[in-house]
């Protein structure tokens, strides 16, 4: 059940949202987020070039802010004061690729950089501090399938290392051992269909963990007896796209809890209803409508979260 | 001012006037910027009626300005490599209120490094000291990726106490016991200690009769079940190939042991899907057992686990006749017969069936109609217990 003034995606209500965000440079928020300002950003434009209202947003700002970011090692930090990270160099590759201008960077420096934080195991680092999660091997594959490089690392052993973090119930963790978690699905299935490597997955016990994410509201949770939330519209769903299995959640009853965790005066969604909004929750909301196929909004494509049209784009 | 959220900004003596002042503005206005930030997830959305409150606006402005000077100052000492005991302890206040800013961390590393290699005294009550700030900074905020990963180096330098680093786990998975960032970090630290198996999986036992919903406890137990009764080089190869498809040969006695202990989560929660996801690698299992049997011809074994499959099948049957709507025993039956079906003992599944299939499971779990659907129409297979 939708609540009242939420039954249809506001597009322009989530519009001005993201344009207001962008424009307050100095609330508390504002200082709050910088650590992670770069996806930030990559999830305000996304929401906005999956809704077709892109323009709103200075274009020509947006890519001199992304390259203050831009370091000497070849890596992006989350924002100018912060140091290179692989999860903000991912952040960064997809605002501009998005934006037409991956010509502003080095190819060759970004991919020495990425190559540097693979380790003997096939595992990826976040940064020279060393930790190690699946979320950094996802993103240096989709970074280097962004930048056509994808053999400058040792694809093998980055499956190998994947195929370690494979769970008793067909999920995936972290690392090696920790708990399966959508999140990390996500990224590892993500991780193995750009490494052509989908055959490694235990696909129907998988998307059957991923099925039974969907709790009675009609959302979905990121592991067994936790609350629905919103970005695991995306996590599960882009994960079930990729495996072609997106047919075993009730798709209605998603669609319906993810309008009605609009704010319908303020624009922006929320993890779940009558929560405060953010600009992630409101990418990751109207991207899981998108994998569904909600009209009005551009596709996106499950490996890259990227809107299918730049993909198209991306050298093959 | 309590305790918790008292700022020690360094001997006020020798600082600027300016600084003091900032010093002091933060102080006074601490209880408010010291609440946990708490961002994008559980925050009720509130709505003001009418119109803005001055006061409101104006305080909002000052809190805002005045984490923007700390994280100012903090981020220009980390840039310009200024390790004053003022920049530090304000680089302490600041990841307990946001530790997630990675930055930061990296400032008090680098700081940390030289000291840590050096060795000696001043290399222990370093670590000491740093033990302090994370454990503070993981009491206001359990989850955070970068908190764990620094106490993990800190911790990694060897200047410490690996037993505190486990009753420091046991308090968080106390406090939550779903934390998966809590079970990461006792799996690494029971790692680094060469803890036997059968003491984490006394742990997993402790934590499972606590609370028979703890998917994190019952994932840790599968982790572990596989390595009980090897050798520590087999373990080290063998971690991280707990794949369904990766074989395992977990004894049969192991097994029926786990099948008891699992009974007690369904049938006090049968509609609670840890026990039975568990439950389900467990068949899965017993499956490798299965298609031994049918290779080879040890009548002995295919008997024990025959009988296996069926006291599961009827386990499955008690609890539908007390949770006639639940879903998992009918779920689970379906997968056991079909086991059962595999070493061709019909009459079995007649006397401990169930008698339902697939399209119950439509009608009493419609989201998921695609999925039983699929199954039913042999698209999909899930289980393999037969494989």
């Amino acid at each position: 059940m939708v609540r009242q003034g939420r039954e249809v995606l506001l597009t322009e209500l989530h519009t001005s949202y993201v344009v207001k965000i962008s424009k307050n440079t100095t609330s508390f928020e504002y200082y709050a987020t910088e650590h992670f300002r770069l996806s930030g950003v990559y999830w305000g434009l996304s929401a906005l070039y999956l809704l077709g209202t892109d323009d709103s947003l200075d274009k020509s700002e947006l890519l001199d802010w992304v390259m203050s970011y831009y370091k000497d090692c070849g890596g992006f930090g989350a924002s100018e004061r912060n140091d290179p990270h692989l999860l903000y160099t991912l952040s960064a590759l997809q605002i501009l690729v998005m934006l037409d201008s991956l010509h502003l960077v080095d190819a060759d420096k970004i991919v020495l950089y990425i190559k540097g934080l693979q380790q003997e195991d096939g595992s990826f680092v976040g940064d020279h501090t060393g930790e190690v999660d699946t979320r950094f091997s996802y993103c240096a594959l989709a970074s280097l399938r962004i930048l056509n490089r994808l053999e400058d690392i040792d694809m093998k052993r980055a499956v190998e290392f994947i195929v370690k973090c494979q769970n008793f119930d067909g999920g995936y963790g972290s690392v090696p051992g920790n708990e399966s978690h959508a999140g990390q699905v996500f990224t590892c299935v993500a991780a193995l269909d750009i490494a052509n490597a989908l055959d490694r997955i235990d696909t129907d016990l998988l998307c059957w963990w991923l099925a039974e994410r969907q709790t009675d509201s009609g959302g979905l949770n990121g592991r067994p007896e936790k609350l629905q939330d919103v970005c695991y519209s995306w996590w599960c769903l882009s994960a079930l796209s990729i495996l072609k299995r997106l047919h075993w959640i009730d798709q209605n009853k998603l669609i319906d809890f993810i309008l009605d965790c609009q704010d319908e005066i303020d624009g922006g969604i929320s993890d779940r209803p009558e929560d405060e909004v953010d600009v992630y929750h409101t990418f990751f909301g109207i991207a899981g409508l998108s994998l569904m196929g909600y009209k009005g909004l551009k596709p996106i494509d499950p490996t890259l979260a990227l809107p299918c049209d730049v993909v198209d784009r991306l050298t093959k | 001012m309590s305790n918790e959220c008292e700022i020690s900004l360094g001997g006020n003596s020798h600082q600027h006037p300016k600084q003091r002042d900032v010093a002091h503005r933060i102080q006074q206005v601490h209880k408010e910027i010291f609440e946990k930030i708490v961002i994008m997830h559980g925050r009720p959305r509130v709505k003001d009626v009418g119109p803005q409150n001055p006061e409101k606006v104006k305080a909002a402005e000052k809190k805002a300005e005045l984490f923007g000077e700390l994280c100012r100052r903090v981020l220009e000492a980390r840039q310009q490599r200024l390790f004053t005991v003022e920049n530090l302890n304000m680089s302490s206040k600041l990841l307990q209120m946001n530790p997630e800013m990675y930055t930061v961390w990296n400032y008090r590393r680098e700081y940390l490094e030289s000291i840590i290699d050096k060795g000696g005294d001043e290399a222990v009550a370093a670590v000491k000291e740093e033990l302090v700030v994370t454990e503070r900074a993981l009491f206001k905020n359990p989850k955070s990726y970068a908190t764990f990963h620094h106490r993990r180096w800190v911790v990694s330098s060897g200047f410490c106490s690996l037993e505190h680093e486990l009753d420091l786990v046991e308090k968080l998975l106390d406090a939550d016991d779903r934390n998966f960032h809590g079970w990461g970090y006792r799996r690494c630290i029971s790692k680094h200690m060469g803890l036997p198996v059968s003491r984490e999986l006394e742990y997993s036992r402790k934590k499972i009769e606590q609370n028979f919903s703890n998917y994190s406890a019952w994932h840790h137990r599968s982790t572990l079940l596989p390595l009980q009764g090897k050798e520590q080089d087999e373990i080290e190869k063998s971690v991280g190939n707990l794949s369904s498809k990766a074989v395992h040969d977990i004894p049969l006695d192991t097994l029926e042991e786990e099948f008891q202990f699992v009974r007690q989560a369904c049938y006090t929660d049968p509609l609670d899907q840890s026990g039975w996801f568990y439950h389900r690698w467990l068949l899965g299992c017993l499956g490798q057992h299965v298609r031994e049997c049918t290779a080879s011809q040890e009548e002995e074994k295919k008997t024990r686990v025959l009988n296996m499959l069926c006291e599961e099948l009827t386990m499955c049957g008690e609890i539908h006749e007390l949770e006639p709507r639940a879903k998992w025993p009918v779920l689970t039956a379906i997968q056991i017969e079909k086991a059962i079906l595999h070493t061709s003992k019909e009459e079995e599944i007649e006397h401990h069936g169930i008698g339902k299939d697939v399209s119950w499971l439509v009608d009493v779990d419609p989201m998921r109609r695609n999925f039983y659907t699929d199954v039913a129409e042999m698209k999909a297979d899930p289980w393999s217990i037969h494989a």
